[in-house]
């Protein structure tokens, strides 16, 4: 029997597709872009709420399985949401609302509208099925939609230089990660015979797949060959979706070159997917007691320390930008990198750290681009000179910037504070004392990259005025946005809990596969 | 004992309240906003005249030149901003990892 949960989940990503490709038919009837900002916010908001009831479903009765079209794994594609996916998913959701809701200020009337609501539908659906999918094939397919959306996205203001040269560098290093990881699917297929993430952990761990569909080759030897080179080519793609060192270049051109609500998407929770998915990919699948074991250390040990560099070299390059936008991109490579770092150490301290501070980060990162973009709009330039005085002509953008530039450099009592106390515990507990440090100093780096920013806006004079206002629906957008950074540090030891169930459930492969095993024999009428 | 997440949230607490108390003296105390030329010593300091306070910017200026040669570094040889230059580190990356993964895959039984 399906019930309204699993209907809800299944409908989600597919609902917003076609929400997405609705609005190029629509242009065909009207070009009021009034229409085109309260329709994407109506089909945001509905994905806020789907994504928060299925979080809230996963924490109260457990993994959630759908199967599409009724088609039963490893055959068909499903859908396995864990407490760690459904939290990301929760995240993605409440933050996309608050998006696309400031989007209706910044872009206005101009004639791409109806262009930037189908990419950007497109893009959260395309991460949303990227978080929720069951299936390795399907990972590969919602990439490419989220990354197709992104490329385009990123080419909004198609009339300047910066934005097509970035969208081309950002591209062609997209569309060849997104191909690698075809290669890799293939190595997958070959070694195991299936797809389904659930059946190749159940394979991987015992050699025998799911009771239907067992295709499963009898040389060991090479599976173990095939699933090594095949996680390598893996982790190396989510890392360029993630912007790790040395594959995160194309973020500092692109993220800047965007609109600033893109630019807060692709920054707070694009590069959110791509650590998801090496924590899906190193621990729920491929981690363990497995065959490939040797091959998860190498790989986790290789990205714990190029976390550090990255967090390291990105930090150093915020200190010497006076571009807002520019020097809030490079923070996101300093932050994906100790993320990736967290979550390379396998243990629940990590995951639960990394799981914490992906959510502080998500909400704090597109609260600063939020912020800067209004800055920017408001002032008529992205040099941080230009911002003298930002706070008489944009206060609560002005307030936003300082919060969440506080919470990201991680002070009380803003969320990133929290996390990032719990990151240093999860590497001293580890013996990984020299990355405690590297998060010292790349957060001092960045206190003083930030300080330049909060002396120019609050400590300066004002050199022009101020022509354009921010509309309320845009300010709304960011005080919600604080709110959440302050309620992320302030309700700590309330919400504690379910940081620790989220980050220990991407380190739960029994209980991966036993939920698709379950919803299988549940399917056949075998009960629950 | 308290755990360190809930000792940084009741100091934070303590020093958002005291910030609070501070705030409502100084405003209450307050007699109104004294308007004062900066005193230039007869030099023409022209960054300190349009700002009110002394500018982080000769910190960060420190700073800079402090770690000059990491960041010319960083700048000249990492993010140089051609993709043929970036192709390089992330194809040798990509092999390294590779090659990794075949020693430990072949090593395996």
């Amino acid at each position: 029997m399906i019930v309204w949960y699993e209907q809800l989940l299944g409908a989600t990503v597919p609902a917003l597709m076609a929400a997405a490709f609705l609005i190029p038919i629509m242009t065909l009837a009207t070009k009021c872009a009034r229409l085109y900002h309260y329709y994407a916010s109506a089909v945001a908001a509905f994905a806020a709420l789907s994504t928060v009831l299925t979080y809230k479903y996963v924490v109260d009765n457990g993994t959630l399985v759908y199967f599409f079209g009724g088609w039963f794994p490893p055959v068909g594609i499903i859908y396995e949401v864990d407490q760690f996916s459904a939290l990301l998913g929760a995240v993605t959701g409440v933050v996309m609302l608050a998006i696309t809701v400031y989007s209706r200020w910044y872009l206005g009337d101009h004639e791409g509208v109806a262009w930037y609501y189908t990419m950007l539908l497109g893009l959260e659906a395309g991460m949303l099925g990227s978080l929720y999918t069951g299936d390795a094939f399907n990972l590969f397919v919602m990439l490419e939609v989220m990354s197709v959306s992104a490329y385009g996205l990123v080419a909004y203001h198609r009339r300047t230089k910066e934005a097509v040269e970035a969208a081309l560098k950002y591209s062609l290093i997209g569309a060849t990660a997104t191909t690698i990881y075809f290669l890799a699917l293939l190595f997958i297929y070959g070694s195991f015979g299936t797809l389904n993430m659930a059946d190749i952990a159940l394979r991987v761990s015992t050699n025998s797949g799911l009771p239907i569909g067992n295709f499963m080759p009898q040389n060991p030897g090479l599976v173990s060959l095939g699933a090594s080179i095949a996680l390598a080519l893996s982790i190396w793609v989510f890392m360029v979706k993630s912007a790790v060192f040395p594959t995160h270049f194309w973020l500092p051109d692109a993220h800047p070159a965007a609109p600033s609500p893109v630019s807060a998407a692709l920054s707070g929770l694009f590069v959110n997917v791509g650590l998801y998915a090496i924590a899906r990919f190193i621990h729920t699948i491929f981690g363990g007691h497995s065959d490939i074991d040797a091959t998860v250390q190498v790989l986790s040990y290789s990205l714990l320390i190029l976390g550090g560099v990255s967090a390291i070299i990105a930090s150093t390059a915020m200190i010497t930008q006076y571009d807002i936008k520019r020097l809030i991109a490079y923070s996101t490579v300093m932050h994906t990198g100790l993320i990736a770092s967290a979550i390379a150490l396998g243990t629940p301290e990590g995951m639960y750290a990394a799981t914490y501070h992906i959510t502080t980060h998500a909400v704090g990162k597109a609260l600063l681009f939020l912020s800067a973009g209004a800055l920017v709009k408001v002032m008529g330039s992205r040099y941080l000179s230009d911002l003298s005085g930002a706070q008489k002509y944009a206060p609560i953008a002005s307030a936003g910037a300082v919060v969440a530039a506080m919470s990201l450099i991680g002070l009380p009592p803003f969320g990133g504070f929290f996390s990032k106390l719990a990151l240093y515990k999860a590497f001293a507990d580890a013996g990984q004392v020299w990355m405690v440090a590297v998060i010292l100093v790349s957060s001092a780096f960045a206190l003083m990259a930030y300080m330049k920013l909060v002396h120019t806006m609050f400590f300066r004079l004002p050199k022009t005025e101020a022509p354009t206002r921010i509309t309320a629906s845009a300010n709304a957008a960011m005080i919600a946005l604080i709110v959440g950074v302050v309620v992320l540090g302030v309700l700590y030891p309330l919400i504690n809990q379910y940081f620790i169930s989220s980050g220990a459930s991407a380190l739960d492969r029994l209980g991966y596969i036993s939920a698709a095993v379950r919803a299988l024999t549940s399917y056949f009428g075998g009960g629950t | 004992m308290a755990d360190p997440g809930t000792l940084g949230l009741i100091f934070s607490i303590t020093v958002i309240v005291g910030g609070l108390i501070l705030a409502v003296f100084v405003a209450v105390t307050k007699k109104g906003v004294r308007e004062t030329e900066p005193y230039l010593c007869g030099e023409s300091e022209t960054d300190f005249t349009d700002s009110v306070s002394p500018p982080a910017t000769e910190v960060q200026w420190g700073l800079e030149k402090t770690l000059d040669s990491w960041v010319r570094f960083v700048r000249t040889k990492i993010h140089t901003g051609v993709l043929d230059d970036w192709w390089s580190l992330m194809i040798v990356w990509a092999a390294l990892l590779l090659i990794m993964s075949l020693v430990r895959g072949w090593a395996w039984p």
